[in-house]
């Protein structure tokens, strides 16, 4: 039915320590060129995405594309390094833990907003808990460990929460730092608008519906970022936005289709950039069926599915195969041992014979439209492999927004296709999204619960790690999941610019981005 | 009428192209050369007529290798079935409230002027999604859909026609002598109207195909099952190196579409007197 | 005239009525926006409490009647995602629809009436079957794979024109020309049948019999008969332009009401749908209105009620 193919006209962007300490950067192994710093001339970058930012407040939202934007503008405490594997601090210097419920962050100093604010102790402390109770999806957790911030001196803060929590610098990265003076002259509508903060970029313009357009601030306290002017377009058509790359009406694409590759390969003036994703995909079980119920079942869904094929044929290669774990291997927490469990539709056969299988009656795999690359065509294909060992599957796929309805409501059952994601690279989520107190967890493990719920309060790193291998260990030996891949996402940019990051957290990483020499 | 239509060729190749596709439709698997899933990725985006081995690509094959004829032909299936049934749906929705509101009008008339409106003053995509939300994807949502959306047309045509129709003299006349409205309607109104009911149809069956082809295009379309439209669609991305994959069958829907209104055409002017071409 | 107004600013409240509910029904049946909020590892309570916030718990009925409130002070609150007022987002973006559903009813018109009334004239000649072909295109392709054909030839290939948004003259003609093309086509096929049933008519062959040259049959007698049903389709094509624009919009780039229609839709954004649902219903009301008096000047026979 469908045949191996190697890929190989195929740049990768891997991260993690998995792979090894030295990264290959593909756009960035030049030195950026500072081109047109002799103030003669402009120089623009423009970058086409398939969304527009609903809002500039990024502590309303997490949606990557609007992060893309606003982030130029507004910054964090702190930022993940997916190079290193590391925190680096942005608008902190240092930070350290005194105890298991407290932080303590030392700001940048001398640092202003582009109003001529100046950073401080006080600012900080509004922004958290002004994200506190923003619609950010970080900001409901936060809220109930009661997440308190305490100045002080100037540039030093103290983060508190009520009960020991592990991610409070990792969900720094996600809260940015607006100005208290400038909030409190506009108000959060017209912030949204036309928010101001500490960041390397200012809001020029932005044409609803058709572009946001940012300038260099003459005050930006760190290096890097040499555009003077970016631009960021919506072009929301994925084969538009390779015309526009094509015209040089962009520089720069996201969210690139599998089909667009071939193009953009073959013009030789373009590079097309896939990244591993922080996304991994599954098909969750739902544990408590009866049909279900056999972990021997499981397993042999398991090997019935040749998840190479799947990702060499219908991803073209982009994408990796999970090794019987939701867990990346740029993420923290991703554990070592584990091996995918190996395609052998025989094996799969003779387990599901030995469980008392019932083959007669048909089960319903719940399925995305356009959610997730070639989700349609994966579902039908994982349903054509269970075919082959006698289970009979039938595929629904749903919009995105019934999807998402059903799910939280628990009727995607007995199995659904689901891609689990996390912004920051940690295993918590991806591990903690399969236990029973969570709204999507099917796997009802009480042993897998309960490791998670220690992890969740473990603020030492290797024990906590220690924890999610025991807890991804059980999560394979009992097949709560059909393990698939993780996919990459695919970016494409021209050779007038150089330097881009494209980031495994949907980030476009502008601070080495520079003209082309 | 039968010797009108072997006199004219043009006719007679629309009709044989329309019969091919409707054969299509029924036995595809009896024309297919291939299964029209089986993907082979040695063998992918072969142009049209490529040769490989002993076999002929006809019209060259997609991204995973897949055979367009013959999933050209298995798409046949899928359009013939939402145009046939949303012709027949749309069309007998539209003719009934078209004709009750023409003949009746009073309240009955402003009642379906006012959901004709309301129909047509609202977005279709809000309506293509919440059918699917509720009623869940599929073909048989997709043809309510589009059907829901086209109705319209029938009644707003069918109306009017009724109208001149209805205050003619001969049926003014049948009235006095006492026929009863259904058999006005069925004896003397209904007759009258079918001309420019084949016009509709003919207009209404390409803008059906066209319209579950911008469904697929919006992520709505008909999963699994691949229609011309959806061929189409999701050849799109491909049109810049591979151009056959949505241009065959979009060829396939355009000589569909001429056929038909090739044959309107001409049985109008066959039907229509005035139009007798001396 | 003035209780033709009455009537129909009348019906317009009822359509307009009817417009807003059944909207508001058919949203609520979709979902709700907080589910696409919400992160996917968001609890029970998490959902629950957003649901209350924003007043998705209430009763369905109490949330149309609060609706209802809003739409009679002209309130129809703000974005649920954005938290901006919905009908100015819905505005902002209403100009740019509007000039390309402009431009391509103008670029329709312009060629469809020369067309159609050479066709007809001439049936069966060069003219004719050239008219054909060209409405059968414009008839049988949909207009996302015509978009995207101009985009590959007009602006990848020969680079004659942007492939994306909105600017100046050269940004438009791609985008316009794509979507008028079906109304294009439908039109110049009705001229073209309009006029040949009229120049087959009694009365003009008795304004031929009197001598009349051919121009003035075809301008004052056959294309004045032959416009009535014609206005009436351009009026329902301003339906199919607004609507098809959703397409096109999204093919371009072109940043119309259609993208925020598409996308507001798809993160069940409800206050602007319900805004930009009660903008194109006021518009189709709008243009009808006109398209009615039109008709009534045309053809004298029909009377304004």
């Amino acid at each position: 039915m469908l045949e191996q193919q190697n890929v190989n006209r195929r740049q990768l962007l891997v991260y993690g320590a998995a792979v090894g300490a030295a990264l290959p950067m593909v756009l960035s192994t030049s030195a950026p060129a500072f081109a047109a710093q002799d103030g003669s001339e402009t120089s623009v970058i423009t970058v086409g995405q398939g969304v527009e930012p609903e809002t500039l407040d990024i502590q309303q939202t997490d949606v990557g594309s609007t992060r893309n934007v606003a982030g130029l503008i507004l910054q964090p405490l702190v930022s993940w390094n997916y190079n290193t594997g590391e925190l680096e601090g942005v608008l902190a210097e240092r930070w350290s833990s005194v105890d298991d419920l407290t932080w303590e962050v030392n700001l940048r100093p001398g640092v202003q907003y582009t109003n001529g604010e100046p950073l401080n102790a006080e600012g900080v402390k509004f922004a958290i808990e002004r994200f506190l109770t923003a619609t950010h999806p970080f900001a409901s957790r936060l809220a109930k460990l009661e997440l308190t911030v305490t100045p002080v001196d100037e540039t030093t803060v103290q983060l508190t929460t009520n009960a020991p929590y592990p991610f409070v610098m990792l969900d720094a990265t996600r809260i940015p730092i607006v100005p208290p003076g400038y909030l409190g002259e506009v108000g959060d509508s017209e912030f949204a608008l036309n928010p101001v903060g500490t960041g390397p970029y200012t809001l020029r313009e932005w044409i609803a519906g058709d572009r946001v357009v940012l300038e260099k601030s003459e005050s930006y306290w760190g290096e890097g970022y040499a555009f003077d002017e970016v631009v960021y377009r919506v072009v929301p058509e994925a084969a538009s936005r390779t015309a526009a790359l094509q015209t040089g009406e962009v520089d720069a694409i996201s969210s690139v289709s599998l089909l667009d590759f071939e193009t953009i390969d073959g013009d030789p003036n373009l590079d097309a950039i896939a990244v591993v994703s922080n996304r991994s995909m599954f098909i969750r079980f739902d544990c408590e069926d009866p049909r279900l119920s056999d972990v021997r079942v499981r397993q042999a869904f398991n090997h019935a599915v040749d998840k190479d094929l799947l990702v060499s044929a219908l991803l073209l290669g982009n994408g990796e195969v999970l090794d019987g774990q939701p867990i990346g291997r740029q993420i923290v927490g991703h554990n070592d041992e584990l091996e995918a469990y190996p395609y052998d539709p025989d094996l799969a056969r003779q387990l599901l014979e030995e469980a008392g299988f019932d083959f007669d009656e048909p089960l319903t795999m719940f399925g995305t439209v356009g959610r997730y690359t070639a989700d349609q065509d994966i579902t039908q294909a994982v349903a054509g492999m269970l075919g082959e060992v006698g289970v009979q599957i039938e595929v629904q796929p749903l919009e995105w927004g019934v999807w998402l309805t059903r799910y939280r409501d628990g009727t995607l059952t007995p199995l659904t296709f689901v891609g689990i994601h996390t912004s920051v690279p940690d295993a918590f989520t991806l591990l903690d999204t399969h236990s029973s107190a969570s709204i999507g967890g099917k796997f009802k493990n009480p042993d897998f619960d309960a490791i998670m719920n220690e992890a969740a309060s473990t603020i030492e790193p290797d024990a906590r790690i220690e924890l999610y291998n025991q807890a991804s260990q059980l999560l394979r030996d009992e097949a709560g999941l059909l393990f698939l891949y993780q996919q990459y996402d695919i970016y494409a940019a021209n050779h007038e610019v150089e330097g881009i990051d494209f980031r495994p957290d949907d980030a476009i990483d502008l601070v080495q981005a520079a003209p082309a020499s | 009428m039968a010797r009108q239509l072997v006199a004219s060729p043009v006719m007679l190749c629309s009709v044989a192209f329309l019969l091919i596709v409707v054969a299509f439709a029924i036995a595809p698997g009896f024309f297919a050369p291939h299964d029209p899933e089986a993907q082979s990725l040695t063998r992918r985006l072969l142009p049209p007529l490529a040769n490989v081995g002993d076999t002929t690509y006809w019209l060259g094959t997609d991204s995973l290798g897949r055979d367009m004829l013959s999933r050209v032909i298995f798409g046949a299936r899928i359009s013939v079935i939402v145009a046939l049934a949303g012709v027949v749906l749309s069309g007998a929705v539209g003719v009934v409230i078209g004709v009750v509101s023409g003949y009746y009008g009073g309240l009955i008339d402003d009642f379906f002027g006012w959901l004709v409106n309301v129909q047509l003053s609202f977005p279709f995509l809000l309506l293509a999604v919440a059918v699917a939300a509720v009623l869940g994807p599929g073909l048989r949502n997709i043809i309510i859909v589009l059907a829901v959306t086209t109705w319209v047309s029938y009644s707003r045509v069918m109306r009017g026609q009724v109208l001149t129709i209805r205050d003619s003299e001969y049926v003014q006349a049948a009235r006095v002598i006492g026929a009863s409205d259904r058999r006005l309607l069925a004896k003397h109104v209904l007759p009258n109207t079918y001309i420019p009911l084949i016009v509709i149809v003919t207009f209404e069956v390409a803008r059906l195909i066209i319209a579950e082809a911008s469904l697929s295009f919006l992520g709505l379309g008909t999963a699994g099952l691949a229609s011309w439209g959806t061929l189409m669609a999701d050849g799109r991305a491909h049109l810049a190196t591979s151009w056959w994959i949505a241009t065959m069958p979009g060829i396939a829907i355009m000589i569909t579409v001429l056929a038909i209104n090739l044959i309107g055409d001409w049985l109008r002017d066959v039907l229509d007197p005035r139009f007798q071409r001396r | 005239m003035q209780a033709f107004i009455i009537r129909r600013l009348i019906q317009a409240v009822f359509v307009l009525l009817g417009a807003s509910i059944v909207s508001f029904a058919l949203l609520h049946l979709a979902g709700n926006p907080v589910d696409l909020i919400l992160p996917m590892d968001a609890t029970a309570e998490e959902r629950d409490a957003m649901m209350h916030q924003l007043g998705y718990d209430r009763p369905l009925i109490q949330q149309y009647a609060d609706y209802m409130r809003g739409l009679v002070r002209g309130d129809f609150g703000e974005s649920v995602r954005s938290r901006q007022p919905a009908m100015q987002l819905v505005l902002e973006r209403l100009p740019a629809t509007l000039e390309l559903a402009a431009v391509a009813m103008a670029i329709s018109i312009v060629f469809a009436f020369p067309a159609g009334i050479a066709a007809a004239i001439w049936r069966g000649s060069i003219v004719d079957r050239g008219l054909m072909v060209l409405t059968l295109i414009g008839q049988s392709v949909p207009v996302f794979f015509l978009g995207l054909v101009f985009i590959l030839v007009f602006g990848v290939r020969l680079r004659w024109f942007p492939v994306a948004g909105r600017g100046g003259l050269e940004h438009l003609i791609l985008p316009a020309l794509s979507l008028g093309m079906y109304s294009m086509a439908r039109t110049a096929r009705l001229v073209r049948s309009g006029m040949l049933e009229v120049l087959h008519s009694d009365y003009i062959t008795t304004a031929r019999a009197k001598g009349l040259s051919e121009q003035l049959v075809v301008v004052r007698h056959a294309l004045k008969n032959a416009l009535v049903p014609i206005i009436t389709i351009l009026g329902l094509d301003i339906a199919t332009l607004l609507g098809g624009a959703i397409i096109t919009e999204t093919i371009f780039s072109w940043p119309g009401l259609g993208q925020l229609i598409i996308y507001s839709v798809s993160t069940r954004d409800f206050p602007i749908v319900q805004a930009a649902v009660f903008v194109i219903a006021c518009t189709y009301i709008f243009v009808n209105f006109f398209v009615d008096i039109l008709y009534a000047i045309v053809n004298p026979r029909v009377r304004l009620m």
